[in-house]
């Protein structure tokens, strides 16, 4: 086994146990961080499969934005001063046995469906994968990004408008 | 000649980028309207501007193709819509002398009616709604007649039943309208089943929507389309066995009835077959002579009897639809091999229908004003509570007088230059095919013969004699309280009242129309004969209703007959719509029981909710609700009409049966579902993926197992 | 296992466990959190694909893509549930049932 390979599976392990814990975490602070990681593990996987400027993106868009909106929901809303941000289960157990039954059958699927038959994957690394994304970005995908950066915008001024209080609230403030 | 890019708009002739840009200037009106017209105090002026524009351009087109001989002519631009598996679909205008006739008279009746609409709906709320669908109705109906291929056709044909639809259910608020709509818009789409069959047989056969070119090869694929189309055709132009949706259609603002229900939507079918009567084969043409002839003389019996004043122009519409039909399937009275006196008909018609539908929106309009005057309430349209009305509105009495003359096809007036052509046609059909056949021409003749009677009966009532609102408790001074003339109104009238004369259609002769080459006259008494038979008409109806409204005892089943309008409604009822409704409530209980319940099943052995399983309740559900009433309940006694009482002991002792008993099963067990809604998104989520998990494993068993 | 598998593999196992945190958690960050891992599930099968395909980019312009609009995502889905958070003094899911008949 080479460097390279040991990395690989060392980061599909910790993605997938990242994961695991943070399922059956019932703090939300904790999960919050073991999303984080699992976020970064993907993040290392996207590296493997030469896809660099995507692995930047996911740490600097996901890691970096996302998940900072999410801790920030955590705290605006987590009885803090009960100091126990904890959830409880609902439909624990038909919940448990319709995820693991989506799970045999997928991985069932996915050795039958003849996709592994085929070529294996070679791990190579492009040089110039930023720049073939760029290209495609500015060529290919033109109408995708233009509508993206109108979603943002849309999404911005939405945002800000949702969390705002309303007048109702005011008016109870005033009461 | 095709257009591959926008700069090659430069070279189409100038009628036809006119005629192409008159629907997207009225589309981009009902856009505005959509948009704005609330805010614009309903747009009135707007759009009585746009199709005032639309109107010149049209006539522009109109009379510029009249200028060329029919062999320059069509004038065709098309240009490639999209492509699908290598074959490309086109969109394209095809301008001749049919379709620019038809584009003239589309928005000069539209723009006519607008102006008409200023007044008649100046006070209701919704009225912006209006506008904006009276503009997409034009849009769409110029875009049908414009089309140069049945693809186009057919979807513009379904976007002028959408406004169809729109404009009837305008009053969406009352239940008739509301009803109305539904019913027309059903029945359409089950006569356009027979239009879309048509389209894919056509492309099957020929790779192609367009009709040019078409022509009956002798096989049966021609002869299915053809029948598919006729179909289609039938359903627009509400011809048997489809015509019930029209007179109902009636509860519309009455403008509407004018200008989408007899000028111009209905006749869209009567295009359509204008249009592809190369490809149909003799034994359809024989077929459509039938259809029309008999439903010209269905529909001519049942106005004569309607108290309604609508619904007497309803019958007669497709009465005279009727006609037109009858006269493609007659084929042609002249040697050139064209329909030209269906689709001569089909423009005169036109112009005199719309006036008297307008004639209708101003009477019932200013009674409807004079009764808020004087606080009287009775119906405004029964023509019953009304007579003498040429006392309080003259000027729309004479403009009557015109259209009536046109429509019983006296001479001088567009309806005897029109419907005697039909007539001759008939005969020669009929001493074409002998024996039999003289059927048609005999229904056709009765049928003109009513035509006289039926609408000098409507004037009587309405507007000669003395006004009978008394009897219906108005006060003394009722006739006194009608409303000052209102120009927006009373001027479309007379301009389609002067369309109603010889002049625009046949200037040089006003008994003949020259350019139609016929060589129909070899007995040149047979005009006056059936003008003859007109006046007869009228001079019955005189003496049977110089004294007002037959009172009630003359009625009888004959009577009844022609009210109900053969009891074709009833018919339908308990034929199909009853069996139809039952089925469906079966089928939702298959569905609820065995498919829900073995979902339930599911559910609940994975939720372990401890649901009961559904199959035991099912039982019993049935034995309370379909068994026992069955065996206990006493038949309720109903009202029957004569005819469908025969149906009328199955119906009580089975259907209605099944379908009370399967209907409260239905109400009550929905209940039961109902408690799966509990509000709780995770369960919803949690049921969706248990489905789609089993979909998977299916799946995955038939694939790989 | 070859690399594809391994991919995939771990692409179905977060995926079940994003659907599992959706479905068994009361409180709406939970879940959407949950939606997060769902969502990397799929952009980790689209860079396999690419991966797989030597030279075709669009299976990570598809992945790129999902990473933007998950950002819009948790955005409006915050504000949403900060709202709700303020209506009903609660984020758990189980309590805002106002949608039953």
């Amino acid at each position: 086994m080479t460097m390279t390979s040991i990395l690989f599976h060392a980061f599909i392990v910790l993605t997938a146990g990242a994961g695991l814990v943070m399922a059956i975490s019932r703090n939300i602070v904790y999960a919050a961080f073991l999303l984080f990681v699992v976020l970064l593990g993907v993040a290392g996987l996207y590296i493997f499969a030469a896809a660099e400027f995507l692995a930047v993106s996911q740490v600097i868009v996901y890691v970096g934005g996302t998940l900072i909106v999410v801790i920030f929901g955590v705290m605006l809303t987590a009885k803090m001063r009960e100091m126990r941000p904890q959830t409880e289960f609902v439909n624990l157990i038909p919940g448990a046995l319709v995820a693991m039954a989506l799970f045999l059958a997928l991985l069932f699927m996915i050795r039958e469906s003849g996709v592994l038959k085929t070529n294996e994957v070679a791990a190579r690394a492009v040089v110039d994968n930023t720049r073939q994304v760029g290209i495609a970005t500015l060529t290919d995908y033109l109408l995708p990004f233009e509508l993206v950066s109108i979603l943002l915008l849309t999404v911005l001024v939405g945002a800000a408008y949702l969390s705002r209080k309303t007048k109702i609230e005011k008016e109870e403030v005033a009461e | 000649m095709q257009l591959h890019t926008l700069s090659d708009l430069g070279k189409v002739h100038l009628p036809v980028l006119l005629a192409a840009v008159i629907p997207v200037l009225m589309l981009l009106g009902f856009v505005i309207l959509a948009a704005w017209g609330r805010r614009m105090n309903g747009g009135g002026w707007l759009a009585v501007g746009l199709h005032g524009l639309t109107a010149l351009m049209g006539f522009f087109v109109c009379w510029s193709t009249w200028q060329e001989d029919n062999e320059f002519l069509p004038w065709h631009i098309w240009w490639e819509w999209f492509q699908v598996g290598g074959k490309s679909i086109t969109m394209g205008i095809w301008i001749d002398h049919k379709s620019s006739s038809m584009l003239g008279l589309v928005t000069g009746i539209t723009f006519l009616v607008h102006v008409f609409s200023l007044a008649y709906i100046a006070h209701d709320e919704m009225r912006h709604r209006y506008w904006g669908y009276l503009s997409l109705f034009a849009a769409a109906m110029c875009g049908l007649v414009l089309a140069d291929n049945l693809l186009m056709m057919f979807v513009f044909w379904e976007l002028v039943g959408l406004a169809s639809y729109l404009l009837i259910g305008f009053w969406f608020k009352e239940e008739l309208p509301a009803m109305a709509s539904q019913k027309a818009f059903i029945v359409n789409r089950i006569a356009d089943a027979g239009f879309i069959m048509a389209l894919m047989l056509l492309w099957a056969k020929y790779g192609s929507f367009q009709w040019a070119g078409l022509h009956f090869q002798g096989n049966a694929a021609d002869t299915l389309i053809g029948l598919g189309l006729l179909i289609g055709a039938i359903g627009k132009s509400a011809q048997f066995p489809f015509q019930v949706w029209l007179p109902d259609a009636m509860a519309g603002p009455t403008p509407v009835s004018s200008l989408i229900h007899a000028a111009t939507m209905v006749v869209a079918g009567v295009y359509l077959l204008i249009r592809m009567h190369p490809l149909m084969s003799p034994d359809l043409h024989v077929l459509m002579a039938c259809i029309g002839a008999g439903t010209a003389l269905i529909a001519a019996i049942s106005a004569l009897t309607q108290t309604d004043i609508k619904r007497v122009l309803a019958y007669s519409t497709i009465s005279q639809l009727g006609f037109m039909v009858m006269g493609i399937g007659v084929g042609p009275a002249n040697e050139s091999g064209e329909v030209n006196f269906a689709m001569f008909h089909l423009l005169t018609h036109a112009f005199f229908k719309c006036g008297l539908f307008l004639v209708a929106g101003y009477v019932i309009h200013s009674l409807h004003a004079a009764q808020e005057k004087a606080h009287a309430h009775f119906d405004a349209q029964d023509m019953r509570f009304m007579g003498g009305l040429r006392r309080q509105m003259p000027l729309v009495f004479v403009a009557w007088l015109f259209f009536a003359a046109s429509l019983a096809g006296l001479p001088l007036f567009s309806g005897f230059l029109s419907k005697d052509g039909i007539l001759i046609g008939a005969m020669h059909f009929a001493e074409r095919m002998g024996g039999w056949a003289w059927v048609v021409p005999g229904a056709a003749v009765v049928a003109s013969f009513l035509t006289a009677f039926y609408i000098a009966r409507q004037g009587i009532l309405v507007f000669m004699g003395r006004n009978r609102a008394q009897g219906a408790g108005a006060k003394e001074d009722f006739q006194h309280a009608f409303p000052k003339t209102d120009w927006r109104m009373v001027t479309p009238l007379l301009i389609l009242a002067f369309a109603s004369t010889w002049v625009i259609f046949s200037p040089g002769n006003p008994f003949h129309p020259e350019y139609l080459k016929t060589s129909a006259h070899e007995s040149p008494l047979l005009p006056w004969a059936f003008a003859g038979i007109a006046v007869l008409g009228i001079a019955a109806a005189a003496i049977i209703f110089r004294k007002g409204p037959l009172p009630n005892r003359a009625q009888g089943w004959v009577f009844d007959l022609s009210f109900k309008h053969f009891f074709l409604d009833d018919i339908y009822q308990s034929l199909i719509v009853r069996p139809f409704l039952a089925l469906s409530r079966l089928l939702a209980l298959v569905d609820h029981f065995v498919v829900d319940g073995a979902v339930r099943l599911v559910a609940g052995i994975v939720l372990r909710k401890g649901h009961r399983a559904s199959l035991s309740e099912a039982g019993e559900w049935l034995d309370h609700q379909v068994i026992d009433p069955v065996a206990n309940e006493i038949i309720q006694p109903k009202e029957q009409h004569s005819i469908s009482r025969a149906t009328a002991w199955l119906d009580q002792q089975l259907v209605d049966r099944i379908v009370n008993g399967v209907a409260t099963l239905v109400m009550r067990s929905g209940k039961r579902v109902g408690k799966l809604q509990s509000g709780k998104m995770q369960l919803y989520l949690l049921y969706s993926l248990l489905a789609m998990l089993v979909l998977l494993l299916t799946l995955m068993f038939i694939f790989t197992g | 296992m070859s690399a594809l598998e391994l991919y995939l593999s771990l692409s179905a196992f977060l995926f079940c466990l994003g659907v599992f945190l959706v479905l068994t958690r009361r409180n709406a960050i939970m879940a959407l959190l949950g939606i997060e891992l769902i969502l990397n599930a799929a952009n980790l099968n689209f860079v396999a694909f690419s991966a797989k395909y030597n030279g075709e980019i669009d299976g990570q312009m598809a992945a790129l893509f999902v990473i933007v609009m998950a950002a819009a995502e948790v955005a409006v889905a915050f504000a949403i549930v900060l709202n709700v958070y303020q209506r009903f003094k609660t984020v758990n899911i189980d309590e805002i049932d106002t949608m039953k008949d």
